[in-house]
């Protein structure tokens, strides 16, 4: 049961960090999120889906903390938002490629960064995914496939510039 | 694995038709295939990126993120309030009758080794009305810190006690303010002086305080 409990709050928190891009907040996130389940335990199993319950809040809570920070930043475009350097020093990102994937994910919409986010690297099926954000399944088969097809772009485009800038050097 | 089932598996990918299982199959094929086709090595990159992220874990100081920040408000609370009570032990006393025995330590280190400002205040103050009073006597010449000076300035003093009173009275205070800073200048390790050697300063402010 514990282990459940840890390995559920890391998916919380990865979810929030995703979303947010900063470990500090996304582990505030996930503790605020964690703590609400625990109040309201007695309602959870009554839930159709406890796990996709939880994620709608954690989604709900970083939109709220995206939002006040935009106000307070007065960034009003989110694309200028997504666009910042993700600043993260995670040992296992540090060669290039994966930075570059990282990034690529980061630039999508919102929507298409929780949905990929949650299947690809959490597993969800496509059922819990469309609970989570409130939409239909087929909808949300839609948005997995375009933030799917947006990275493989975004990845061969880079291959391309790495191979164009490679060829020049030689040259 | 033959190359055109994963190439299937992997158009399935990107229409998002693939299943659950398949996406597994794939990113176990891209775990354990070290020799790829070259057009596949940006998908290996992904698929390996998917499974990194899915082992991150919540940061275990970060865990404790709310407590830190609420250790760290009390903490600053309670050394705010400690730098207060010591400012207020400190000064309580010494602003009020404990300096005074101070005050007269340097008064007489004053008469011992130059003047000390209240005394060379009244004499500034004092001399243009000394003039008009009683023209009849010496104009005084002050030397810094022969005790002959201290000694007239005292004779001086008591014999024109009249006119003096009231310049006395009115200035009174704030000698009484510039001799303690005077004296709080020279002690200025007072506080260090009163947490190392307690005994020496503790019967003091009992007594000034009982009166």
């Amino acid at each position: 049961m514990e282990i459940w409990q840890n390995t559920f709050r890391d998916k919380l928190y990865r979810l929030a960090l995703r979303l947010l891009n900063s470990s500090d907040d996304a582990a505030d996130v996930a503790q605020d999120v964690w703590l609400k389940l625990w109040q309201r335990k007695e309602e959870i199993p009554k839930l159709k889906s406890a796990e996709a319950f939880a994620f709608t809040m954690t989604r709900n809570l970083c939109l709220d903390v995206l939002k006040s920070a935009r106000l307070k930043n007065e960034r009003l475009d989110q694309k200028h938002e997504n666009s910042l350097k993700s600043t993260t020093t995670d040992p296992l990102e540090r060669n290039e490629q994966s930075q570059m994937i990282h990034q690529a994910i980061n630039n999508l919409a919102e929507q298409q960064r929780t949905v990929i986010h949650l299947r690809d690297v959490e597993g969800y099926e496509l059922s819990e995914i469309a609970e989570t954000l409130n939409i239909s399944e087929n909808n949300a088969k839609v948005i997995l496939c375009r933030a799917r097809q947006n990275v493989r772009e975004a990845i061969l485009n880079f291959e391309r510039h790495e191979q164009e800038a490679y060829s020049g050097f030689t040259r | 694995m033959n190359k055109k089932h994963i190439q299937d598996l992997l158009d399935k990918y990107f229409e998002g038709d693939s299943s659950l299982s398949e996406e597994m199959e794939l990113k176990e094929f891209f775990r354990k295939t070290a020799i790829l086709p070259n057009e596949w090595k940006a998908y290996k990159n992904l698929f390996t990126y998917f499974e990194n992220e899915s082992t991150k874990k919540m940061p275990a100081s970060k865990q404790a993120h709310h407590q830190k920040k609420l250790w760290w408000i009390i903490g600053l609370g309670l050394s705010t309030a400690a730098t207060i009570l010591l400012l207020f032990t400190i000064q309580l006393p010494s602003t009020q009758k404990e300096l005074h025995p101070l005050a007269v330590i340097t008064k007489q280190h004053d008469s011992m080794y130059g003047k000390s400002v209240s005394q060379k205040k009244l004499e500034t103050k004092k001399q243009p009305k000394k003039e008009e009073a009683e023209k009849g006597k010496p104009t005084r010449t002050i030397v810094g810190d022969h005790p002959s000076t201290i000694l007239a300035y005292e004779s001086e003093k008591t014999s024109n006690r009249n006119i003096d009173n009231t310049i006395k009275n009115s200035l009174a205070p704030l000698d009484k303010m510039e001799d303690i800073n005077h004296a709080l200048q020279k002690f200025k390790y007072f506080d260090l002086m009163n947490k190392y050697l307690p005994n020496l300063t503790i019967p003091v402010i009992k007594e000034e305080r009982l009166k």
